[in-house]
């Protein structure tokens, strides 16, 4: 195997390499979050907790140290050509029928893309995809230029940086708005660091801070429960935003807002692109008008048109399938 | 931090231990130091009911932790309560040595009837205290790991989930049958003499189970108010109310499963092992699935997910089971059933939840007459 690869870098834990503080303060330093030579370490010096209920075999291996750098090396976030995420070919049928059918998508760091369709249209198992809880029967999903997302599992791929809003929002209804963001928090998310995790200032000024972001400072130390259909979700954007995704992935958020509740969210979502990469799937035409700079059509699992709001509208094909209903 | 911490705000696990502490200490007076002919003497055979209830309540703490915090209905716990049990039996009856009816200074009594010329590999060391301690701990724990390993891996859930650990246990039951196995077929293991040295029989070693089940009962409390109340109990709790959520946020759900999982099983050996010389045999009857079935309901009654109301339910139950076999036998399990029934429809929280809103209403009064003040 190979004899390239640098020791590793022990001092430069997970948390920091997910959450520079620079990463965090102002629009400057985005570039800083989508560097090319930043790895995502979950190795770490406490491998032998990573190994629980890992394969004996591979606890005892005497390369392991070495095993890990290239898993290391491979989930290093490369976006130097451009786009974040890359879907090339994908396809998917349910009993025959084809849900997503040669879908080709590219989205591009620090983009807010907007992607509509009718239902059905396979927006939702589009995310199933890129979130690891669907697996295609062919093509290819891509983080980055080296991140194949079809290999890894479902918290791994939380964990390399994309974050996921669920169609129905699902929050904690038994924890308090404060707590749900603690669970979602980019931390050591292994059982026994877990166990032992207690909250350090900095990240309850972390939690409070996305707080005030969502807006939902009253409610803090409330059940999620208790809260309506459009504050479960900000606090849903809340949880994804405290992982400190690289890509979020947001489907219908504004299903059972109100107007102002609409406005405020479409703040929020801008709010985030540049920073973030923002791939937002929505239902209602003028939210959609008035967050999108780049929108995409879906229909019958592929890519029907792309580009902007009033391209997108002019298309005759569009117009039939969607807008013209 | 400190000891204190896990039970900050429970007030129900807090009167629990203190009742526990109570008793820890004035059943031995009343058994070892007030005359038998007193009104206040505690008869030897009270104290070793006590015990046993005490056992069973660890158990149900147990049950709860995984099904009250993780929603993993276990429909099996019985067979990790057994299996501490049989660990501890296996220890009883090497201790037995040349006493046995056969006298052979090895072999256990059933062995020798079963004409076997040597004991088998499985029985080896369990003639040491802090060998059978530590299997004890270990058999279950690494039956659960193993088991949970398989079936959370999988995404086993659900009916499904509970319907296989009712499925492990009625197969352990049946192995366990199997006088080829060589755990004392349907006779199971009995006639234990000493524990460490001291004669089972004596009152003075009654009192010590007594008081070994009460810190037993205490400390597996505590060390689940413990895991409850840390960010993992949290995480636990998030995966009972909604599992993919969970695994999105980046959170090994399955690992997560296994390692409370596992923890619980080891509980429940615990339980197994100190109920054993109390009640005096060990037998296949203990994988009964019925039991395990049984024991749910204990917690159900409780009050699901408070662990306190696992220990309240326990005992009530098995309080209640006592006085009625004693009566009428035969209506026990309908007795039973019908309590399951009237507690699910009309006190969905159990008897934890009964006395939270007691509470509760008696403290609203007071807190509106201090606000007006
Ligand atoms: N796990 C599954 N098994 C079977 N069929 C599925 C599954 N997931 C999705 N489908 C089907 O695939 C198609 C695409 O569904 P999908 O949820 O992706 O649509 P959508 O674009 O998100 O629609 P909506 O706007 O209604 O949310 C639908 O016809 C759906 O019934
Ligand atoms: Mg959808």
């Amino acid at each position: 195997m190979s004899s390239t690869s640098e020791p590793h870098p022990e001092s430069e834990p997970v948390a920091s390499s997910k959450q520079t503080p620079s990463s965090e303060s102002g629009r400057g330093s985005n570039r800083d979050l989508l560097r090319s030579d930043r790895t995502f370490d979950f190795s770490g010096p406490k491998q032998v907790w990573q190994g629980f209920g890992q394969d004996f075999k591979e606890l005892t291996r005497r390369d392991r140290q070495f095993d890990f750098m290239i898993q290391a090396k491979d989930l290093e976030l490369d976006v130097s050509h451009g786009p974040i995420l890359y879907l090339e070919g994908l396809n998917i049928s349910f009993d025959g029928f084809k849900a997503i059918d040669e879908l080709n998508l590219y989205v591009n760091a620090g983009e807010l893309r907007c992607v509509i369709g009718p239902n059905g249209a396979g927006k939702t198992t589009m995310m199933d995809i890129i979130t690891g809880k669907t697996r295609p029967d062919s093509g290819t999903a891509f983080f980055g230029q080296k991140i194949d997302l079809l290999k890894l599992s479902e918290p791994e791929i939380a964990e390399v940086g994309i974050g996921r809003k669920f169609q129905k929002p699902t929050v904690f209804e038994q924890h308090s708005v404060f707590e749900n963001l603690e669970l979602a928090m980019a931390t050591d998310k292994r059982v026994f660091p877990t166990l032992f995790a207690r909250l350090s200032g900095a990240q309850g000024d972390r939690i409070d801070e996305v707080i005030d972001i969502i807006g939902l400072q009253e409610h803090a130390r409330f059940e999620a429960g208790t809260l309506s259909q459009g504050q479960k979700q900000w606090l849903e954007i809340g949880m994804l935003l405290i992982q400190d995704p690289h890509l979020l992935l947001v489907d219908e958020p504004v299903a059972g807002m109100t107007h102002q509740e609409m406005e405020r969210t479409a703040e929020l979502l801008t709010s985030l692109a540049g920073k973030h990469t923002v791939v937002v799937v929505e239902h209602d035409m003028d939210f959609v008008r008035s967050i999108a700079k780049r929108v995409t059509v879906l229909h019958q699992g592929s890519v029907l048109a792309e580009g902007s709001m009033d391209e997108v509208q002019d298309d005759p094909r569009v117009v039939e399938v969607y807008l013209g209903e | 931090m400190g000891l204190l911490q896990p039970l900050k705000g429970d007030t129900g696990g807090q009167i629990m231990l203190a009742v526990l502490a109570v008793i820890a200490i004035l059943v031995p007076i009343l058994n070892l130091l007030v005359p038998e002919g007193s009104p206040l003497h505690v008869s030897t055979f009270t104290v070793t009911l006590l015990g046993k209830y005490l056992t069973y309540a660890l158990l149900a703490v147990a049950v709860d932790l995984v099904w009250g915090y993780l929603g993993i209905l276990s429909l099996g716990h019985g067979a990790f309560f057994a299996l501490g049990g049989y660990a501890m039996g296996m220890y009883l009856m090497r201790q037995i040595g040349d006493r046995g009816v056969y006298g052979d200074p090895v072999l256990p009594d059933f062995m020798v009837f079963l004409d076997w010329q040597q004991l088998p590999w499985f029985w080896q060391g369990f003639d040491q205290f802090w060998y059978a301690a530590l299997m004890i701990l270990l058999v279950p724990g690494l039956l659960a790991f193993v088991f949970g390993w398989l079936a959370f891996r999988s995404r086993v859930t659900g009916v499904y989930l509970s319907i296989i650990t009712q499925a492990l246990t009625y197969a352990l039951m049946l192995a366990f049958f199997r006088n080829e196995m060589g755990f004392g077929g349907n006779n199971g293991l009995t006639d234990f003499k000493e524990l460490l040295g001291f004669d089972l029989q004596s009152d003075g070693t009654r009192i010590g189970l007594f008081i070994a089940s009460v810190l037993a009962l205490a400390l597996g409390y505590w060390a689940c108010r413990w895991i409850v109340t840390s960010k993992l109990g949290r995480v636990a709790v998030a995966v009972r109310d909604a599992e993919s959520r969970v695994r999105f946020i980046g959170y090994r759900v399955d690992r997560v499963k296994l390692a409370i999982w596992t923890f619980s099983a080891a509980l429940a050996g615990m339980a197994g092992a100190l109920y054993v010389p109390q009640v005096g045999i060990i037998n296949p009857g203990e994988f009964s699935p019925l039991n395990s079935i049984e024991l749910v309901f204990w917690v159900a009654i409780g009050g699901r997910a408070t662990l306190y109301g696992a220990v309240i339910g326990a005992v009530l139950v098995n309080y209640g089971k006592t006085v009625f076999t004693g009566a009428f036998p035969e209506a026990w399990l309908f007795v039973l059933g019908g309590l399951f029934v009237l507690v699910t429809v009309f006190l969905p929280t159990g008897i934890a939840g009964l006395l939270k809103t007691l509470k509760r209403r008696r403290a609203e009064p007071k807190t509106i007459q201090e606000a007006s003040a």
